[in-house]
């Protein structure tokens, strides 16, 4: 069943969140608060219920954070049933991006915030990279199509490096694009780097 | 106390000191003072903890964090940045047990980037990497390994570029390489 979001957690951040209501389980009782709103975190209330935030998650690799009172979160990613009512990729890669920028605040290096430009900056037509962030905050934006696999590097310098690799039978073909301003992202390189992801009409045109 | 048991004893120094943030930097220029003896370091032990150094056949289990090394199932590039940052941690499973890693991994997982399983990597695979600068240039070892126990946890070893010219097209290629084939290895927990 899909609820209205409590108050406490709606956030305009992270886009338009989904929360699914879901009983308590067998141990987590008493009166909880809301933990913390990140992507795939279940928020314990008071009420015998307890809510999934759904944006930013695939059904797959949801997130429980079980707070049980005197013990140690438990984090888990389990597999969720909410794929149904689960957010477009894109989706999901700026609400991570959305969240690294928060979480970096105001420093001047924002690799984040690069990402988010670079995402902007790419045709509609390409397909929705999926993003991750490293433990020395470098951002991977990242494809993984039939044969063809690419990303994009942002260290928070304004700028965003390329790496592919094609893949054609037992033989790999590896392509390198470095130190690109980030006011290049919807520029010429796309058609060199990023054409295997290009629609066939596009291509064909070319 | 030999010479990789000194440098790793002096970083966790400075970690605990200046903080974690300090690591990367280290290990970089550690690579550029002492590249031709960061080989002979794997025989050496490089802590006092440590059962011994880290031996070709054995096998090191690495966590897998959704959003960092893992996304919706799927391994990337980055997965082996460490490598080239500070330091490609993961367990000798020799030397410790299926309950003792997860139970260590999942202390470290967060609300952000929970733990969603583990891969497999061979030392001899790691080991036997190889990197070229350039088209003229001779192949070199590109990854070493070595057993950097930590009083809490005898099994931690680190793995990491032992190569200059790590940011380059040849050491993308090799993250490249492992990403292609560890990904069908993927262990969900």
């Amino acid at each position: 069943m899909l609820i209205s979001p409590p108050e406490a957690v709606s956030s305009q951040t992270w886009g338009a969140p989904i929360f699914e209501e879901r009983p308590v389980p067998a141990g987590a009782s008493g009166s909880y608060p809301v933990y913390s709103v990140n992507l795939g975190t279940v928020c314990l209330s008071a009420g015998g219920a307890y809510f999934v935030y759904g944006i930013g998650n695939t059904a797959a690799t949801m997130t429980e954070t079980l707070l049980i009172e005197g013990r140690q979160p438990l984090t888990i990613a389990e597999v969720v049933p909410i794929q149904s009512h689960s957010a477009s990729q894109l989706d999901r890669t700026i609400a991570a991006l959305n969240q690294y920028r928060a979480a970096t605040g105001e420093s001047s290096l924002n690799p984040a915030a690069d990402a988010l430009q670079f995402l902007d900056a790419l045709p509609k037509y390409l397909p929705s990279p999926k993003a991750a962030r490293s433990d020395t905050g470098t951002i991977t934006l990242f494809w993984n199509v039939d044969n063809f696999y690419a990303d994009a590097e942002f260290l928070g310098d304004s700028k965003f490096s390329i790496f592919t690799r094609e893949r054609v039978g037992n033989q790999t073909r590896d392509e390198v694009l470095e130190e690109e301003p980030i006011g290049q992202a919807g520029g010429t390189w796309l058609r060199t780097y990023l054409a295997p992801m290009f629609p066939r009409t596009l291509t064909a045109a070319a | 106390m030999t010479e990789c048991r000194e440098f790793f004893e002096a970083l966790d120094g400075e970690c605990r000191t200046q903080g974690a943030a300090i690591r990367g930097p280290r290990l970089r220029a550690m690579r550029g003072d002492r590249e031709q003896r960061l080989i002979e370091w794997e025989s050496q032990t490089a802590s006092g903890f440590s059962p011994g150094p880290v031996s070709n056949h054995e096998t090191i289990r690495k966590a897998l964090y959704q959003g960092k090394e893992i996304v919706d199932g799927l391994l990337h590039r980055n997965s082996f940045l460490p490598l080239d940052t500070i330091g490609f941690s993961a367990d000798r499973t020799s030397f410790t047990t299926d309950d003792e890693c997860k139970a260590r991994s999942a202390a470290r997982a967060s609300s952000e980037t929970p733990l969603y399983g583990y891969i497999d990597v061979t030392v001899a695979s790691l080991r036997e990497r190889q990197c070229q600068k350039d088209e003229t240039s001779v192949s070199e070892r590109a990854i070493g390994i070595y057993d950097t126990a930590i009083k809490e946890n005898v099994a931690h070893a680190e793995a990491f570029m032992i190569v200059r010219f790590s940011k380059t097209k040849p050491f993308k290629s090799i993250q490249a390489d492992l990403m292609q084939e560890y990904q069908p290895r993927v262990t969900p927990y």
